[in-house]
């Protein structure tokens, strides 16, 4: 409890008046000789306590009353987050006020100094209490004179409702405006947009009002969800620019609880440690514009397609979902289906109750190869507008190469697992002698016998199918493992040939690639049947219900153990065994079916539901990798998973002098044998050198092992370190220490002169084994290129770059990722990289987050959790906010209600008085008859 | 009547400057009005006590009872012969044994008397106390009863007995109580009850009790003791005696109260505050020691000090007729 003009607080003398008057009406008491004193102390001990309890509440009323208006005058306010409890200073205070009233009223000398002790005690704590919060509070909000205020706006979808003609995010730019223009002189701002990526509007903290005026004005919202860490983070960074010790932050936001992290308190904990890093620990005022009060709102939460590998072959459902997240019961309008801007059809929408949600469908055949803008929008007039929309980007394949490894090759159609599964796929008897399906299909199935299979062939293949493979060479092996971690598809069906001594160790950085562990085949005579209640997975919701695949019986069947670390069962037989189970496996996907579809394991390839069952799963398998819509984090990046990590090699001549590069490009790992042949175009089959450089990020922490097969000779440099080398005789290239996660610069320089040339480079990690350094631990050196054009969802130029990663290369369009649809021109490396063709426009689609429809509000504990790591404040107004800004604090004025308790006091003291005086006034009447008859009567009886 | 004329000729102005202090204590006003009630007081007398007061002017006198059988050993000259001639039977002259009332007065001379209040009665311009107001009265009722001839004593008390006087009929009678109610000053403490009843036990023959007070004790112990004066038949009267302002309690303002008697400690309250409740306690006592007397057929004799005392003795000895 603080007041705003503590001075007043020497009105608390007022209350000695009815003291004093108490007092002086004693002192003029005469002293008189009485007789009859017997009576006198006999009525004293029977009246006493009353008379002195009438006493003592009138006089403690009287203090009371005088205390309040006085403190009421002084207009306390509590600060909202008082270190000192006020409900205990103000009764402690209040209370030793009445006692020392009521002290000189009492008859009882010992009683009589005991309250007043107590009264003396009381006042005192409260006293020492309101003073200790004045020191804190000095040493809270007045630090120093000078601020760096950052201004952090919330540009998210949700302050785009309306709230009284204006949105809320109107209101917050009018707030921080009048904040600004009335902040103490020599305050210095600073205005962060806050949005998905927070932007710094401001480099530093500005001293000249007219430039921050100008700032706020420019402010439109972004869109998206608030990411208030991050934009924290870098009001943080640029705070840290500013020149004055002291600094505050102040968020404008609405009342949603999504972005705020509250469920990660080590979240808390870092932004704590990075305040640390400023010179004074700022103070976090958030000022919350509160939720709506009748919030009517239709959104739609999610639009999703059927399928996700999609062509132009056969139709695909689009769904959105529709939800009301008002308070009223509400009947949309209907939703309107767009491609690329053009109508396609329309789905009503019924009745939905306050918090309902319903789903409306349309199929759709999509004409032309290649990314579609799609979107729904609904129609309603409701207070938050953006989010009657959805849209996303489709990419329409032409065809999904799928490469079936036919571990088999050399029995008949019926024994071979990979038949069935190509003629699912392409129903044409063509395909089994090496022809494709056809242009205008989707599914372009091609059948390899396991021992041709080449890499070119995996490189190629979206979707890879291993069909009763025995066992891969270990570098196909490794090569597959790569491919399905940038996004390809794997379907492994373990057929009685697959080896367990194979599948089962096969791992690469993500850990072993079967969801399950590979064990002995099963036979049974009378076969089992898949159990359509096991079908959990999505792929299998097709055949939960009217299909037939729980009439298919399996007579052969491989047992496996319990599923691995992120695997999922899709589906099992009827006696527990799995069927099928699935893993996510780095952006790609992996599945492994127990059986064998072909004629040996039973007749489930005859079945109806055969069909759609594969093509469901290799749609499923091939989901993984690239996918224009992003989510609302940051910039806009998307993942261009084809062609993660790698080396970047440049090829020159070794016999010239100026030599130049002849070729450059990013090699996957160092494992080539060229023997006599040109390593690319336009280099020599002799006498060249290869430069790689890259960065090698290593996935342990150890001691790594470098190795080298090669003819001539290979040099590697690790970071700082000497340079190795090794050569046809010496494999041994050095032994180094590496830290997790952290990339080192790593450079390579082979020099072939005559005859074979090959070069392979292995390591050793930590508790690993002597292995090709596989693609993924390397990061390419990137090449200055030329940013791609990009026009954002307003219509304003931005630009686009790729970048390259270990995981992969990414398209990353520069600025805060506001939720619409980004036109990318594209250039010769995204034409390589996504098969988009250069010069055409690509869209990318940053997507809404649907919690920004939603209002829910941070509940006690939220507060808690923040205030437990930042010193928080929860200013209800401009003038709140300025008090902190004048050094002075802020709070709930408290004067109205001590003002209405002085009144209270004061009727009670009338009534008190009153009643008082009226039952020591009923004595009047009495009378003492005692001899008064003129003529004595006692003679008569 | 030698007395009378020893008082008479103190009315004389002359001999006014001679007259001892504690004459004073019997203003001519008192005395007019005494000497008017002579005669209804004798008669009063006679009435009240039944015959035992036949003949107070011859001295020493018997009157006839009642007759009873001869028994060998009674003496012959006593024997009725008038009764013995008429039906010669032998009977005895019984006779009732003539004796003159012998009145003790009973006076209060503890603390608490001496409390005058600002309405007490006056006599020559000085307000009486309640011990002063005592005085004028037990003076007044000596007199009073020296004159019918009967015999007088003085008996003043406050914690225990201060001072006795024998009852005597003689005229210096009137003066020796005088003179030992002058001399007596307010004492402490009163302890009304126990006093009284040593009184009682004092007191040789049935005689009159006439009690002066304000019985400022318990009134338990004050009952008992008056019943002990009924039981030894001494008749009692009881001159209760109140100032005004104890009996209305007229304060206003805030007032330190003093103990006359010097036992309580000093009280400072606001008198309001307490009237209702000290009033009913005094009205309470009142009541109670006035049923005690009207139950013991004693006369109880409330006397407000604010009344003249002309007023009380004429109201009183004039009501008892």
């Amino acid at each position: 409890m603080l007041f705003f003009h503590p001075w007043m607080l020497w009105g608390l003398v007022a209350v000695s008046i009815p003291i004093i008057i108490h007092l002086m009406r004693r002192q003029a008491a005469k002293p008189m000789d009485w007789g009859a004193m017997r009576f006198l102390m006999d009525t004293i001990s029977v009246r006493r306590r009353r008379m002195e309890w009438e006493d003592l509440l009138l006089m403690a009323a009287r203090c009371l009353l005088l205390a309040l208006v006085a403190l009421a005058i002084a207009r306390p306010f509590l600060t909202p987050d008082s270190q000192v409890p006020w409900m205990f200073v103000l009764p402690a205070a209040l209370l030793g006020v009445a006692l020392a009233g009521a002290s000189f009223v009492l008859s009882g000398k010992r009683a009589r100094w005991l309250t007043r002790g107590l009264a003396v005690l009381l006042c005192l704590v409260a006293l020492s209490l309101g003073y200790w919060e004045k020191i804190f509070n000095l040493r809270r909000f007045e630090a120093s004179g000078r601020r760096d205020v950052a201004l952090v706006i919330d540009a998210s979808a949700s302050m785009e409702l309306m709230r009284g003609g204006k949105t809320v995010f109107q209101l917050a730019i009018e707030e921080a405006k009048s904040v600004v223009s009335e902040a103490p002189r020599g305050t210095a701002f600073l205005v962060v947009l806050g949005g998905p990526s927070p932007q710094a509007m401001t480099a530093s903290p500005l001293t000249h009002r007219a430039d921050v005026l100008g700032v706020l004005d420019g402010l439109t919202p972004m869109g998206g969800s608030f990411r208030t860490h991050e934009a924290l983070g870098v009001a943080t960074l640029a705070l840290a620019q500013g020149t004055n010790a002291t600094k505050e932050m102040i968020v404008f936001t609405d009342s949603q609880r999504s972005g705020w992290r509250l469920d990660e308190p080590d979240a808390w904990d870092r932004l704590d440690k990075a305040w640390d890093g400023l010179p004074t620990q700022p103070k976090l005022l958030v000022r919350n514009f509160g939720e709506p009060n009748a919030l009517v709102n239709v959104a739609l939460r999610s639009f999703a397609t059927s399928r996700t590998v999609v062509g132009t072959d056969r139709d695909v459902t689009l769904r959105a979902e529709v939800i009301n997240t008002g308070v009223n019961v509400v009947t949309p309008g209907a939703v309107t289906f767009l491609v690329d801007q053009k109508k396609v059809g329309t789905a009503a929408v019924g009745l939905l109750m306050p918090g309902q949600s319903t789903w409306v469908e349309l199929r759709h055949r999509f004409g032309k190869v290649g990314p579609h803008v799609v979107s729904a929008s609904v129609e309603a007039t409701d207070d938050l507008a953006v989010d009657n929309r959805w849209e996303m980007v489709m990419n329409v394949q032409e065809q999904l190469p799928v490469l079936l490894i036919d571990g088999n090759p050399s029995g008949s159609f019926f024994d071979r697992a990979s038949g069935y599964t190509a003629l699912a796929l392409a129903p044409s008897a063509a395909i089994l002698q090496g022809k494709t399906a056809g242009e205008r299909y989707l599914m372009d199935p091609r059948v390899v016998p396991a021992a041709q299979v080449k890499s070119e062939d995996l490189e190629q293949a979206r979707v890879i199918v291993l069909a009763d493979v025995p066992r891969l060479p270990e570098r196909l092996a490794a090569l597959i493992a790569a491919r399905v971690q940038s996004g390809a598809g794997l379907i492994v069906i373990a057929g009685p040939r697959s080896e367990p001594g194979f599948y089962n160790p096969w791992s690469s950085l993500d850990g072993p690639l079967l969801p399950m562990e590979l064990g002995e085949e099963k036979i049974d005579v009378k076969g089992v049947s898949p159990a359509p209640a096991t079908f959990v997975h999505e792929s299998m919701a097709l055949f939960q219900k009217r299909s037939d695949l729980a009439d298919a019986v399996v007579k052969r069947w491989r047992a496996v153990g319990e599923t691995r670390e992120h695997g999922v069962l899709a589906a099992a037989f009827g006696n527990g065994d799995a069927f099928l189970a699935t893993r996510l496996y780095g952006s790609g996907r992996v599945m492994l079916s127990t059986c064998a579809f072909d004629a040996r394991a039973g007749n489930f390839p005859a079945r109806q539901s055969f069909l759609p069952f594969i093509h469901e799963w290799v749609s499923w398998a091939a989901g993984g990798g690239m996918n224009w819509n992003v989510a609302s984090l940051w910039s806009p990046s998307v993942a261009l998973d084809q062609a993660g990590g790698g080396l970047t090699g440049y090829y020159e001549r070794s016999n010239e002098k100026n030599s130049k590069v002849l070729l450059q490009r990013t090699d996957a790992t160092v494992d080539f044998d060229w023997t006599n042949q040109s390593p690319g175009k336009n280099v020599p089959r002799d006498q060249y050198i290869v430069t790689w450089k890259a960065t090698l990020v290593p996935p342990v922490t150890g001691d790594y092992e470098f190795e080298a097969e090669v003819n001539e000779s290979l040099r590697m440099n690790v970071g700082d370190g000497p340079v190795w080398q090794a050569d046809a005789e010496d494999h041994e290239l050095g032994r180094v220490a590496l830290e997790a996660g952290k990339g080192v610069p790593v450079k390579l320089r082979y020099e072939q002169e005559w005859g074979a040339a090959y070069v392979r480079l292995y390591w050793k990690a930590p508790g690993g084994k002597r292995e090709l350094i596989p693609r993924m631990a390397w990061i390419p050196e990137v090449e200055e290129r030329e940013p791609m054009r990009v026009v954002d969802p307003r219509g304003l130029p931005r630009e686009a770059t790729i970048l390259a990663g270990r995981r992969g290369r990414e398209l990353k369009i520069e600025g805060s990722a506001m939720p619409g649809i980004y036109q990318v021109h594209a250039d010769e490396l995204l034409e390589e990289l996504s098969g988009v063709k250069k010069g055409e426009v690509v869209p990318v689609a940053v997507l809404r987050d649907p919690e920004e429809s939603v209002f829910t509000s941070m509940n006690e504990d939220d507060m808690a959790l923040m205030a437990s790591h930042v010193d928080l404040l929860w200013p209800q107004s401009t003038a709140d906010v300025l008090a902190v800004l004048q050094g002075k604090g802020f709070g709930r004025e408290i004067a109205r209600w001590l003002a209405l308790a002085a009144a209270a006091f004061f009727v009670l003291e009338c009534v008190l008085a009153r009643w008082v005086s009226k039952s020591r006034r009923a004595g009047e009447e009495v009378r003492v008859e005692f001899g008064d008859d003129t003529i004595w009567r006692g003679g008569l009886r | 009547m030698g007395w009378i004329a020893y008082f008479s000729s103190m009315d004389s102005p002359q001999h006014a400057l001679k007259l001892p202090d504690c004459m004073k204590l019997l203003p001519e006003e008192t005395m007019g009005v005494m000497r008017r009630l002579e005669w209804y007081a004798r008669k009063r007398m006679q009435g009240t006590l039944s015959g035992r007061h036949s003949s107070p002017d011859k001295g020493f006198s018997v009157e006839f009872a009642e007759h009873r059988e001869y028994a060998p050993g009674d003496d012959p000259k006593n024997l009725d012969w008038k009764v013995m001639a008429k039906s010669d039977r032998h009977v005895i002259k019984q006779y009732i044994e003539e004796t003159n009332l012998r009145t003790m007065l009973v006076v209060d001379v503890s603390g608490s008397m001496e409390y005058t209040g600002d309405e007490a009665a006056q006599v020559d311009g000085v307000p009486l106390s309640k011990l002063a107001y005592a005085k004028h009265l037990a003076a007044a009722l000596s007199y009073l009863f020296i004159k019918q001839g009967d015999a007088v004593g003085l008996t003043t008390f406050d914690q225990e007995v201060r001072s006795f006087v024998r009852a005597g009929s003689r005229p210096s009678q009137v003066r020796r109580i005088l003179q030992e109610l002058h001399e007596t000053k307010a004492g402490k403490d009163t302890d009304c009850g126990a006093v009284l009843h040593r009184v009682a036990e004092r007191i040789p023959k049935r005689g009159l009790v006439v009690v002066i007070s304000d019985l400022f004790d318990d009134p338990d112990k004050i009952i008992e003791a008056l019943h002990h004066f009924d039981y030894r038949q001494h008749e009692l009267v009881l001159f209760h005696l109140l100032a005004e302002e104890e009996l209305t309690f007229p304060f206003k303002k805030f007032q330190r109260f003093r103990d006359l008697e010097g036992v309580a400690e000093m009280l400072r309250i606001d008198p309001q505050a307490v009237r209702a409740a000290y009033l009913e306690k005094v009205r309470n006592f009142v009541k109670r020691i006035d049923g005690a007397c009207g139950k013991m057929r004693a006369d109880y004799v409330p006397v407000n000090t604010k009344t003249p005392l002309r007023d009380t003795l004429l109201r009183y000895l004039g009501g008892r007729k």
